[in-house]
């Protein structure tokens, strides 16, 4: 059962929501104010820009940096897989 | 996912404030190098869950002395 990349490799984690994405992260607090503000599905998680996390009440910069970590390594991913 | 709480510069700062028990929640909630640690407020610490104002002002009173003299004064 060995992984022979053992810890090297990148986690593939498949969101199939934005709220258990977020409760992965931490962040569930957030889930309503993702919501309100038209943020649905994963294909716009994506696209999440930093102002538009700003804008939509995300304000402290910790999170916005969390939340941004995880959508670049999500972006990251994307390239990797096509 | 586990969050890397060894050898942090952030967990090393704490512990030199006497305060790594907050170590883990700075962290979780993105709190993570000391550049981010600098824009550290009020509603930062209400939300990484600092609530005791002896801590709280220990942190503050740090954060503005990282801004004015940068990581070599950890």
């Amino acid at each position: 059962s060995a992984d022979p990349l053992g810890g090297d490799a990148p986690e593939m984690v498949q969101f199939s929501s934005v709220e258990e994405w977020l409760e992965c992260i931490k962040m569930s607090r957030y889930i309503e104010k993702f919501r309100a503000a038209g943020i649905t599905d994963m294909e716009a998680v994506v696209e999440l820009t930093v102002h538009q996390l700003a804008s939509l009440g995300v304000t402290l910069v910790g999170h916005q940096k969390k939340i941004m970590n995880s959508v670049q390594s999500m972006r990251a991913q994307i390239r990797v897989n096509g | 996912m586990a969050s890397s709480t060894s050898g942090n510069i952030v967990i090393e700062w704490l512990r030199s404030l006497h305060l790594g028990q907050y170590a883990e929640s700075f962290i979780d909630n993105g709190y993570d190098d000391l550049e981010i640690c600098k824009q550290v407020g009020e509603p930062d610490l209400d939300a990484i869950g600092v609530l005791n104002p002896a801590h709280r002002q220990r942190l503050l009173h740090s954060v503005r002395t990282l801004r004015e003299e940068g990581a070599a004064a950890v």
